[in-house]
């Protein structure tokens, strides 16, 4: 009876102390409103739209008016010839994505930081985020003037080299190729910045007291600068798996053409022409979530995996 | 120490408040920019139906529209004058730019939403969205108003049938005319070469070739090829119609089939295969720009409809007087000439339930589109207005130069864009011209236009992909004989089998057989 009591005392003390917490940093909480207003309404609250994946939705219908079928759609999209194929492009894009893009950042800031003169640093540094306000379409545009046959500049460099000029654009061998390396020019400068600003954090002394220990250029890097900003490559790492299969629906959309749709077609693309162009908006929405819940087992996977590596990992 | 420390709490204090008041007042402008649209379009409908009882008054009318030009018309256009004074309405238009598939997923989230304009513009009404929002009664049915119109009565029959959904017609077909496609060339380059307009499709291949290798454009570089082709590859579908072929989809053996299982598109397709091999056809075509190798001097023809030829050149043939462009659509063929035709129409003007509540409404807005036919709303569209687009001499209407026309406001004619006023026109326009009025019967309609299949409502699309797909491979040469014999069975297996059987079914119910 007394012990109840207390506990009860006790929760009580904790709430109120809860609220007092929250009214002694009543502004901060207001600031943050706006925020939290902002993920309900256009992060929450379109969850639901997630139902009509169950659904056979009619927009005329509406929402409350359409029929529930349960899984059906999940199980056409399973047994669709077209499923493997997806799920495949997709994966391997993402997975080149990640060999072959996401060291390129690290990789581009370990050597802007080993550049001695701060000026020139600074001037390469802004160069290399100019790609990142360049619209894919442009990026594509550009892509198809350097590599199309038709005296597009790569092909014609070939042939004054006395080679057979290659079809770049409209083979399925060339197309990851051409996929990745254009994620890699338009995005490794703006991935520099989380990276620069890690290795801006490092303590100096660190360096310094290397030095005396007679560590070279090499031995600073290996030992001081990496460890120092690993945590940060884990994270982003992990988020990276979280959208893992995001690959990018305008740059693929645009990419695509008969002759590379095999390797080409990703759930992105197919979504749009199987969900919006052909009013099939269930049977879309049930291949998004399909996507979605992979994506969360990835970030669940990467996240514990990062820990038991004795990272702190993102919650 | 004490008060040092509070003054500094104070001004963090102030940070705060300054902070959170930007934060708010931001927050508020978006919320209420968002309610004054939502109850602007919301409030709208009902106004204008409130202000139509009276028939004095103008009709207020929300319409939808397609916007194919960079900036849409103004408000205060002379055009949007004289038609609301010609048909005493009061218009609020919503231009929608059509760049691509854009206009159409705008009108697919307008149904989703519920919430529609008086009129809207729908197009490809035969595909799934827009297909099932007129059979699941989006629209009103039309037909059996039509007939109580001067004009509406007397629309183009091809373009109500080939509209209609199992006899019914859920809008206003937009009259095309009907044998539009045909090849448009560089006149100057056949006569550098000494060579003939091309007559068959023999022809068409040598002249093709000629413009590849023997150097049309003369200036002593192998520079130019035959025929400029884009991904819908226009020239195949072309070349089957004046194979004898069937447009899309025809009739043969009593089956109505798709153009590619017959063989003069087999024949159709190896010509091309052909062409690409020996690069009179450009190989990188499945991502060419239309027009762009043509308007650059490289291709001495290309496939698509004939009017492009007076609307898409001005500036190439401005920068060099030499260029000469010509029409030709009439190629002899073993069963005689045939012209790739369209459906007739484009589009319908249709008038949605919701917005439109009763008949008295729906009377009230036909009236207004069947005055959209009369001959001064004709001559508006058609040739513009009277002293800025054209000038009437000795009973002769002549354009102004440099005029403008009625640029999107062509989008509201459902009539005969030979109506109205004639204005005086070019040779090159009234060659066009006469092409399309004297092969109107060597028209090849695809048959499939005015025939349903659930089948094809389902999964048409996807199936036809896979095809448009193998034919780019095979006529670049990713594809062999037995890749595109797989492809076509495939289709057969995958439902196209189901497709050809429902079409051919719906073909005789509707025939009478």
């Amino acid at each position: 009876m007394d012990m109840v009591k207390q506990t009860g005392a006790l929760q009580k003390q904790r709430r109120a102390s809860f609220w007092q917490r929250v009214k002694r940093h009543r502004w901060f909480y207001i600031m943050l409103l706006p925020g939290m207003i902002y993920f309900f309404i256009y992060k929450y609250l379109p969850m639901w739209g997630i139902l009509i994946a169950f659904q056979d939705y009619q927009p005329f219908k509406g929402f409350s008016g359409s029929q529930w079928v349960g899984f059906k759609h999940f199980e056409t999209f399973f047994q669709d010839e077209m499923f493997w194929n997806l799920f495949r492009n997709t994966f391997v894009l993402a997975i080149y994505n990640i060999v072959f893009f996401f060291p390129m950042p690290i990789i581009i800031a370990l050597m802007l930081n080993e550049v001695r003169k701060e000026s020139f640093k600074r001037i390469i540094q802004t160069l290399i985020y100019v790609p990142h306000f360049v619209s894919w379409v442009v990026v594509v545009g550009i892509s198809f003037l350097f590599f199309s046959t038709e005296n597009g500049i790569v092909n014609q460099m070939l042939s004054s080299a006395g080679k057979e000029p290659v079809n770049f654009l409209l083979s399925a061998e060339w197309f990851r190729t051409m996929i990745t390396s254009q994620v890699i020019w338009k995005e490794t400068g703006w991935g520099t910045i989380i990276f620069l600003a890690a290795l801006a954090g490092i303590d100096p002394q660190l360096y310094e007291a290397a030095r005396m220990d007679g560590a070279g250029r090499w031995r600073q890097l290996w030992h001081i600068t990496v460890p120092a900003i690993r945590s940060t490559i884990i994270i982003l790492l992990i988020l990276r798996i979280g959208t893992f299969l995001d690959t990018g629906f305008e740059q693929i959309f645009l990419m695509v053409n008969p002759l590379n749709r095999d390797v080409g077609e990703v759930f992105d693309t197919y979504v749009y022409s199987s969900g919006i162009t052909q009013g099939k908006f269930s049977y879309s929405t049930a291949v998004g979530v399909f996507k979605s819940i992979i994506g969360l087992v990835l970030v669940m996977g990467a996240n514990r995996l990062a820990k038991r590596f004795g990272e702190d990992g993102i919650y | 120490m004490n008060s040092n420390s509070n003054v500094s709490g104070k001004s963090a204090k102030f940070f705060k408040v300054i902070c959170l008041a930007c934060l708010t007042t931001s927050l508020l402008a978006a919320c209420s920019s968002a309610k004054e649209d939502a109850s602007a379009s919301s409030a709208q409908p009902s106004s204008s139906s409130a202000a139509s009882t009276a028939s004095t008054k103008p009709l207020e009318l929300n319409v939808m529209m397609i916007q194919q030009l960079a900036e849409p018309p103004k408000a205060d256009s002379p055009f949007l004058k004289a038609i609301q004074a010609y048909t005493n309405t009061k218009l609020d238009i919503s231009w929608i730019p059509g760049a691509g598939t854009a206009y159409d997923d705008k009108v697919s989230a307008t149904i989703a939403s519920g919430s529609l304009p008086d009129v809207i513009l729908i197009r490809r009404t035969k595909e799934s969205p827009n297909l099932n929002a007129q059979m699941s009664g989006v629209f009103w049915e039309l037909t059996p108003y039509l007939k109580d119109y001067k004009n509406l009565s007397k629309m183009s029959e091809i373009a109500v049938q080939n509209a209609s959904i199992s006899g019914k017609l859920y809008g206003l077909p937009r009259e095309r005319v009907l044998s539009r496609y045909g090849m448009i060339f560089r006149k100057d380059w056949l006569d550098n070469l000494g060579l003939q307009e091309p007559k068959t499709v023999d022809d068409l291949y040598k002249v093709a070739k000629a413009f590849t290798e023997n150097d049309p454009d003369k200036d002593g570089k192998n520079n130019t090829f035959g025929i400029q082709e884009d991904a819908t590859m226009e020239l195949l579908k072309q070349l089957t119609v004046y194979n004898g072929g069937p447009n899309g989809w025809g009739l043969q053996d009593g089956k109505v089939v798709p153009d590619f299982v017959t063989t003069e598109f087999k024949s159709a397709l190896d010509l091309y295969k052909k062409m690409v091999s020996e690069k009179i056809v450009s190989e990188d075509f499945p991502i060419a720009k239309k027009y762009d190798y043509f308007n650059q001097g490289k291709a001495g023809m290309y496939f698509s409809v004939i009017d492009d030829a007076t609307t898409r050149h001005v500036d190439m043939m401005k920068a060099d007087p030499k260029v000469q462009v010509d029409v030709a659509e009439n190629f002899d063929g073993p069963t005689g000439q045939h012209v790739r035709a369209t459906f007739g129409y484009d589009s319908l003007i249709a008038i949605p339930k919701s917005s439109v509540k009763d008949e008295a409404k729906l009377k009230e807005i036909l009236t207004f589109l069947d005055k959209m036919g009369d001959d001064a709303m004709l001559t508006l569209i058609n040739a513009g207005v009277e002293g800025v687009d054209y000038n009437v001499e000795d009973g002769k209407a002549k354009k102004i130069a440099g005029a403008k026309g009625s640029e999107d406001w062509q989008n509201f004619r459902w009539g005969s864009q030979f109506g109205g006023i004639q204005i005086e026109k070019t040779p090159l326009e009234t060659k066009v011209e006469t092409l399309f009025k004297g092969n109107f019967d060597l028209g090849v309609v695809d048959l499939s236009a005015s025939l349903m299949s659930e089948t094809n409502t389902q999964k048409g699309a996807d199936l036809k992909k896979a095809i448009t797909d193998a034919e780019t491979k095979y006529v670049l040469g990713a594809l062999d004989e037995k890749g595109w014999n797989d492809a076509v069975e495939k289709w057969r297996k995958g439902g196209g089998d189901k497709i050809i059987e429902e079409y051919t079914a719906d073909y005789n119910k509707n025939s009478g057989k």
